[in-house]
Formats: C-alpha cells, sequence, structure tokens
C-alpha cells in the first residue's frame, strides 16, 4: 500500500528524519515507537503533506491493488486525503464556528467524488454519521458541536475516531489517539479500531503505552530513534520497549 | 414639540404588503406627537435627549434637515411587540433620507424591533428608553451605504440586546446610557467589508447604575480595500460593573486596513472590566487541518470565514430574529463566496 523510500524531513533547518524506510501492506497494523523528537509525528506529517517540512526521497502509495504506485510527493495534502489517507492528529486544532456535521458531510461527499461514487444528501449523511456514532458508542453531540471547539483532549481524540469511521480511510496514521483518553476509553477506541480493520486498509499507531498495543496487538512494531527505524519487530518488540525504555537503541 | 411630518410608503415600506400603520397598536408617525396623549415622562426625556450634550451626533435639530419622517413606538406595561421595518427606496434620485424613530418601553414589556437597509442611502436616529425591567433587542442589517444611530436609555433591571450585521457602506454610533442600578446591555456587531466599502463603529456603554453588566463584541471579515474603524468606550462609572469588550478583524487582504480602538474607563472600584482587540489572517493551522480531509483551500476558507462570523450569530440569542437571519443567509454566502476568491492563501 505504502512504500516509504530513503525519506529526508526536514523542519527548516533541523533535519528530523534521515534516510527512512518502511513498507506498509493492506490488512497490516503497524506500531511506532520512539523517544520524545525522535521523528514519529514528523513522519506522518511528511506522508499527509504538511506545509511546513521540506521532505525528499520517494513516498509511494496506492489504495488498491489494481492502481499503479504513485510518489505523494507531487500531491497536495487535499489529493492525499482523497485517495483514502487519514491522520488523526495528536492534539487537532479548534476551528469555532465550523459545524461537525457540515464538515464531516463536505469532507465525505468530497471523497464520494473523488472515486465516483454516489454523494449523500443531509438527510442520508445524517443517518450515516449517526450509525457510526453508534457502532463506536459516542454521544450524538459530536455530531452538531463546532470542529474540537471547547473539547477536553480526550473528547478530541474520539472526535478524530469518529472522523476516520465515517470516512473509511485506506492508510490510517493515528498519532498517540490513546493520549488523554481515560481506560474504558482506550478500550472502546481499540475495540472500535478492531471493527475498522480489513483486508484493504492499514493502521499506523503511534503510542507511547502498551495498553492499547495489548489489545489492538499490531503485527509490526518499530522503534524509531534520531530520525531512523532502528529495530523493527512483533508485539514482543513493544513488550521489550514498555519494560526496558529505549536505552538500547540511544 | 414642532415636528413636521411626512410618512412616505415608499421608504416606509413595512413587514409584508402592510402600507397603513396600525395605529391602535402602539404605532404613530411623527405627526401625531402633538396629538396623541403620551406620557408626560416621555416627552420630557424626548425633550431633554434631543436636546442634552449627550447627544453625540443627532441631526440638526432646528433647521431645514432635521429629520421629518420616522415613528414612534410605545410599548405599553408588560406587553411585548415585535417590528420590523424596510427602508427600501424606490425614488433614486433622492439623496439620502433622514428617519428618526422613539421607543417608549414601559416597565416589564418587551419589543423585537428588526431593521433593514435595503438600498440607497439612510440616515436613522433610534431613541430608545427602556423603564424598569423592560427589554429591547434590536436586530440591524444594512446591506446600503447608511447612517444609524441608536441613543438608549436604560432604568432598572432593564435590558438592551442588539446585534449589528453590516454588509455595505455605513457609520453606526451606539450610546447606551445604564442609569439605574442592574442594567443590562450586550451588544454584538458583524462587518463583512469588500471593496472600497468603509464601516465606521462608535459605541459607548456608560454605566451609572451599580451592578450593571455589559457585553461588547465586534467581528468584522475584511477583503479588497474595505476600511474598517471601530472605537468603543466603556466609561464605569458605577461599583460592581460587570463588563466586556472585544473587537476581533479577520483580513483578507494585503490592502483592507482596520483601526480599533477598545477604551476602558474606570471611576470606581470593585468592578469586573476587561477590553481588548484583536487582528490577524486565517489561521493555516486550521485549513491544514481541513485540507487532510479531503477539503479543498477555497472550501475550507468558506468554512473559516462562515463560521467565523457565525459565531457572533448563533451567540445572538434571539429566536424571534432567527427568521429574519435565514433571509440574509443568501445574501451572506455569495459575500463569502466572493472573499474567498480574493484572498491568496500565504502557503
Amino acid at each position: 500500500m505504502i512504500q516509504i523510500e530513503n525519506l529526508f524531513v526536514k523542519a527548516g533547518e533541523r533535519s528530523i528524519l534521515k534516510d527512512l524506510n518502511l513498507q506498509i501492506n493492506p490488512g497490516e497494523v503497524h506500531s511506532i515507537m520512539g523517544p520524545n523528537g525522535s521523528g514519529k509525528s514528523t513522519l506522518f506529517k511528511a506522508v499527509i503533506g504538511h506545509p511546513e517540512l521540506s521532505v525528499s526521497g520517494k513516498i509511494l502509495y496506492r489504495n488498491s491493488a489494481d492502481q499503479q504506485y504513485e510518489n505523494l510527493l507531487n500531491k497536495s495534502p487535499v489529493d492525499r486525503a482523497l485517495e483514502g489517507i487519514f491522520m488523526a492528529f495528536q492534539h487537532p486544532v479548534e476551528v469555532p464556528g465550523v459545524n461537525n456535521f457540515n464538515f464531516l458531510h463536505t469532507s465525505f461527499n468530497a471523497v464520494c467524488k473523488h472515486h465516483g461514487s454516489a454523494e449523500m444528501d443531509e438527510k442520508e449523511f445524517l443517518k450515516f454519521a449517526e450509525s457510526k456514532l453508534d457502532l463506536l458508542g459516542l454521544d450524538k453531540k459530536f455530531l452538531y458541536h463546532p470542529l474540537n471547539e471547547g473539547l477536553s483532549g480526550g473528547e478530541k481524540k474520539k472526535n478524530e475516531l469518529f472522523q476516520m469511521a465515517v470516512l473509511s480511510p485506506t492508510l490510517s496514521l493515528l498519532d498517540e489517539l490513546d493520549s488523554g483518553l481515560d481506560i474504558d476509553s482506550i478500550k472502546m477506541l481499540a475495540e472500535s479500531l478492531k471493527k475498522m480493520k480489513n483486508k484493504q486498509n492499514a493502521i499506523v499507531l503511534i503510542t507511547h503505552y502498551h495498553r492499547l498495543l495489548a489489545e489492538v496487538k499490531p503485527d509490526y512494531v518499530h522503534v524509531l530513534v534520531d530520525g531512523h527505524i532502528k529495530e523493527t519487530g512483533d508485539y514482543s518488540l513493544a513488550l521489550q520497549v514498555d519494560q526496558t525504555g529505549y536505552d538500547k537503541w540511544m | 414639540m414642532d415636528v413636521n411630518i411626512r410618512l412616505t410608503e415608499n421608504i416606509l415600506n413595512w413587514q409584508g404588503s402592510q402600507t397603513h400603520l396600525p395605529k391602535d397598536e402602539g404605532l404613530f408617525s411623527l405627526s401625531s406627537l402633538r396629538n396623541v396623549e403620551f406620557p408626560k415622562k416621555f416627552l420630557n426625556w424626548v425633550d431633554h435627549t434631543l436636546n442634552s450634550q449627550e447627544n453625540l451626533v443627532p441631526f440638526p435639530v432646528k433647521n431645514s434637515s432635521e429629520p421629518s419622517q420616522g415613528v414612534i413606538v410605545w410599548v405599553k406595561e408588560k406587553e411585548t411587540k415585535e417590528l420590523q421595518i424596510n427602508y427600501h427606496q424606490s425614488d433614486h434620485h433622492i439623496e439620502s433620507h433622514k428617519i428618526r424613530n422613539f421607543f417608549f418601553l414601559e416597565k416589564g414589556s418587551s419589543l423585537n424591533w428588526m431593521e433593514h437597509f435595503a438600498n440607497s442611502s439612510f440616515q436613522t436616529e433610534n431613541y430608545v428608553f427602556v423603564e424598569e425591567g423592560a427589554v429591547f433587542n434590536q436586530l440591524t442589517v444594512n446591506q446600503s451605504r447608511s447612517s444609524s444611530k441608536v441613543y438608549c436609555d436604560l432604568q432598572e433591571k432593564s435590558s438592551f440586546f442588539s446585534l449589528d450585521i453590516n454588509l455595505g457602506s455605513w457609520s453606526k454610533c451606539v450610546q447606551i446610557y445604564g442609569r439605574k442600578p442592574g442594567n443590562v446591555s450586550v451588544v454584538r456587531g458583524l462587518n463583512f467589508l469588500k471593496q472600497k466599502d468603509q464601516s465606521s463603529w462608535f459605541v459607548l456603554n456608560q454605566h451609572d447604575g451599580v451592578s450593571g453588566h455589559s457585553r461588547q463584541w465586534y467581528r468584522s471579515i475584511l477583503s479588497d480595500r474595505s476600511r474598517n474603524s471601530i472605537h468603543s468606550k466603556v466609561s464605569i462609572q458605577a461599583q460592581e460593573t460587570d463588563s466586556h469588550q472585544l473587537l476581533q478583524d479577520l483580513i483578507l487582504s494585503p490592502y483592507a486596513k482596520t483601526e480599533n480602538k477598545p477604551e476602558l474607563e474606570v471611576a470606581k472600584d470593585q468592578v469586573k472590566a476587561t477590553h481588548g482587540a484583536t487582528t490577524g489572517t486565517p489561521n493555516p493551522m486550521e485549513i491544514f487541518y481541513m485540507n487532510t480531509r479531503g477539503i479543498s483551500k477555497e472550501k475550507a476558507l468558506e468554512f473559516l470565514i462562515t463560521g467565523w462570523a457565525e459565531c457572533i450569530l448563533s451567540e445572538s440569542g434571539y429566536d424571534s430574529f432567527n427568521g429574519f437571519l435565514k433571509k440574509i443567509a443568501p445574501i451572506l454566502q455569495p459575500l463569502v463566496k466572493k472573499q474567498v476568491q480574493q484572498f491568496h492563501l500565504t502557503y
């Protein structure tokens, strides 16, 4: 689904990712772990096309097996999103006055239009969005709330999860979606991810905590230190990190 | 009081096709000022106010350009009224109209007053006297070039709520005097400025009665070569006043210009007061966030501008104005789209 080759990323004059390589296939769940400032969030931002990063290398992506790989660096953030790449932000911005429902409805229809599928009118979309809220066990207040405005940290994360459920992305990049969530909410998050996971999509998680990984059980765990992936392993690597920290790779 | 009256249907086009003022419901043209037995207190107040030095920018009172048109709205004790007026001029040869309205709200009454400056050039003055426990709600929408003034006297535990929406060029003056204890005033304004529109706002909110409560919140969206100036002053002359004031601008063009002056004068202790002003361009990170959900830059900006404006509208809290606000929504949308087209994102 996505092949990242020789990726170098700078923020201003500071080099953050240095010759990073990573491959993710449909149906896989990956976890990226690493100390603060190692470049985990920057990797996600580079994939979605953050305007403040300078990126070189290749990020090859296709959202289905019958398509050709294309280098995302030639595409705008909007096009990347329309192609099925979704990032749940660690700190989602607040957009006062913009109603969540209108925002998501517009977003959903933009994706539908891009893929040539039928758009939904307000009534249809309301029913669809409410079914997603029910699936996640979320309050209907999310629908008409101004976009992230005044929500607690945990509520913002739930709203990101809700958006993910509505948009059904091919590649989901979840940046510390579990931080700020209480224990019950982490369980809800894990259950939701399990429900959303299928053979056509892939999920990449950044997390500092073992709790979410214990529930989701990723197929691959990567340790990212100083802009490099230092080690890749299975779920047992996450257990090792949980017990010993990152000293071994520093 | 010698007032010469001529009420013209062209100018005062009342709600729907109604062409006659319903005199038996407390509405009178200025000509009836001498013929109707208004309470002495109101007549004294009119006389005092028009000649008062507090009355900052009145039309010349005793010369040929004195306003000769307008209405008197008398809302009797515990009554509730709702009135809508469209200032519409069919004769475009007339350069400007001067209109003066008076509002007398007796104890415990309430009035919802909606006025719409549809075209041409108007100069209006609204003089409002709000007795104990009465509530005056005002919604003004300007789509033309107009000059408008509100002068309000608030008595004990009375309230003044105002929402001004400017979609053209105007000069607006709001004077609120909280004379007695426990009065409340909430003033909100929204400016949509484009091309060479110019908006000038002067607001004075004076707290003379203790335990007064006031809020002032103005938002302006400027594109092209538009100009904006808001001078908003809160003068606190009484204890236990609670007052907040905020002036905010969203700038969409490097050629637009704004000058805001939030002013606060505190002459007593034991008060709570804030004032401030902000000016900025749309937040690129908010636009980027929406981009990552497949929403184009143009649509994202449209969301931002509309959302920014709707914060003011949604908090107006006047249910009775909702229908009127829905009517202006189709006017706002093309304006927003035009502003978006002319705005170039900086990244």
